[in-house]
């Protein structure tokens, strides 16, 4: 038996949102999801647009709660959620901007300031790293938060569409430097629509259709059902 | 987040939003004394030079309470909504709502600093004789810090879920400044019957006890301190409960 560090039972979550005055409507991002994620493995988990794959990464991570079901931590685990735009101000510099997001993701100030040199040149912002953060680009912003990122180790890694991101250069080396952490051991859970990023990274997936789990297991077996019915439904 | 981290954090995000916001001024760090200095002018030349009535200091009198309850007001108005505008970073992290309040009321508090400050070096010039019992005055406003965070926090915390209340808080902050003897002694303006309900209200009693011990040589109201002491503390612990059951769901419907 593999070792569980979380498991999902019957979960589901909706949105409140409100059309006029006191009307309300709900919005169910999902409906009935349970699954289990193992020590060591890298999770893909396919899907559309608003098929619910950014709101179980958040329901995973702690920042939301169920509606329904429950979310099992098997025992004592830290979760991060890489999303690129961690914690950025747009007024500050660079340098605040990479302190702050480091300690958002749980360092001390001490450890912070220890990594940020190595954040800095991970990034390869240079001298820029003084200038305001809304004067980068968008690539640059994106390997900044790619860089503070990579130096954290959470038990599990949630990654959103991060891999995307910067120039074809930065482009492969945040994909090896990914690849490294996983052979390390790094449990990641990776959200993706880049079929082709899922088949060489991950050892499992999971295909998310409105809300429900349509299949999880084998990659090959599940992305090949995800094009199937993409397919089909471009037909 | 570790409390320690939690500690970091904040002191470091509200270090850095406070540069921020003087960076985008000419002038930049003088604006901490300006602004303060500028709206204890208006009240001086309103009050003191239109409107005087020859009361005996009334100048000194006036400013004693305009500038505690600008610290008052401007917490609890701009701490209202910091829960709502956070939504996009706790969209992002697992972290405590109650972050987002307290860096409000701290850079409010910091700021807070230099209008005291100029407020004492107006007290030493205009010449008010400096005495013994200026050594409460760290109490009271360690008092007024924790009736302030107490307010600012409930605020906070319910404003995300009905966003309509913050002009109603702006309208009860109007109000409650008219009632808190900022320009007018209670004592000889309010019937004594209706005393009692003015000085319900923490800010008017801190406002004559800070006139007490600055102005008038005279000890504060020990027995009232306790009262609002303990009141504030009541409400700051329910407050900080409130925020924090509710936690995992300000993300949902912020």
């Amino acid at each position: 038996m593999p070792d569980q560090l979380l498991s999902l039972h019957h979960v589901g979550c909706r949105y409140k949102i409100r059309n006029k005055r006191f009307s309300f409507s709900h919005f169910e991002a999902l409906k009935d999801v349970s699954f289990s994620i193992f020590k060591g493995e890298t999770l893909g988990i396919v899907g559309q647009n608003g098929a619910g794959k950014s709101t179980l990464l958040k329901l995973i991570s702690g920042i939301l709660l169920p509606n329904r079901g429950e979310v099992v931590y098997h025992r004592q685990v830290t979760v991060s959620l890489l999303s690129l735009q961690m914690g950025f101000s747009p007024e500050l510099s660079g340098r605040d901007n990479a302190i702050m997001g480091a300690m958002l993701l749980g360092y001390s100030k001490a450890e912070a300031l220890e990594h940020l040199d190595a954040i800095i040149e991970f990034a390869e912002l240079r001298e820029r790293i003084k200038d305001p953060l809304k004067t980068y680009s968008t690539g640059m912003k994106a390997r900044l938060g790619f860089a503070v990122a990579m130096k954290m180790n959470p038990d599990i890694l949630l990654v959103d569409e991060a891999l995307g991101v910067g120039d074809a250069a930065f482009r492969e080396k945040s994909t090896k430097v990914m690849k490294e952490k996983m052979k390390s051991g790094q449990t990641v859970v990776f959200v993706s629509h880049q079929d082709h990023a899922v088949k060489s990274l991950c050892s499992r997936a999971a295909w998310l259709d409105r809300g429900v789990i349509r299949c999880i297991g084998d990659v090959e077996y599940v992305l090949e059902a995800y094009q199937q019915d993409m397919k089909q439904k471009n037909r | 987040m570790k409390l320690n981290n939690f500690r970091e954090l904040l002191i470091f995000k509200t270090g850095a939003n406070l540069r921020i916001e003087i960076s985008q001024y000419y002038l930049n760090y003088l604006w901490w004394v300006i602004n303060p200095l500028m709206s204890m002018m208006i009240f001086y030349i309103v009050f003191g030079i239109f409107l005087n009535r020859g009361t005996k200091d009334f100048v000194p009198f006036l400013l004693c309470g305009i500038t505690s309850w600008q610290w008052f007001a401007n917490t609890v108005n701009n701490a209202s909504a910091s829960i709502l505008n956070g939504k996009g970073l706790m969209q992002q992290v697992d972290i405590h709502k109650v972050f987002f309040p307290l860096e409000v009321i701290l850079s409010n508090s910091f700021k807070h600093i230099f209008a005291l400050t100029l407020l004492l070096v107006f007290l030493v010039c205009y010449p008010i004789q400096i005495s013994i019992h200026w050594l409460a005055l760290p109490l009271l406003l360690a008092i007024q810090f924790i009736i302030n965070t107490a307010f600012a926090l409930l605020c906070a915390a319910i404003v995300p879920f009905i966003p309509d209340l913050r002009f109603v808080i702006n309208t009860v902050l109007q109000l409650v400044f008219f009632a808190s003897g900022i320009f007018f002694p209670i004592e000889r303006v309010i019937l004594p019957k209706h005393r009692i309900l003015i000085y319900m209200n923490p800010m008017a009693g801190l406002i004559k006890n800070y006139r007490s011990i600055l102005l008038d040589s005279s000890w504060p109201d020990w027995t009232y301190l306790l009262y609002i002491v303990l009141g504030g503390a009541v409400l700051l612990v329910f407050s900080v409960w409130v925020i924090h059951r509710l936690n995992r769901l300000y993300p949902r419907i912020c």
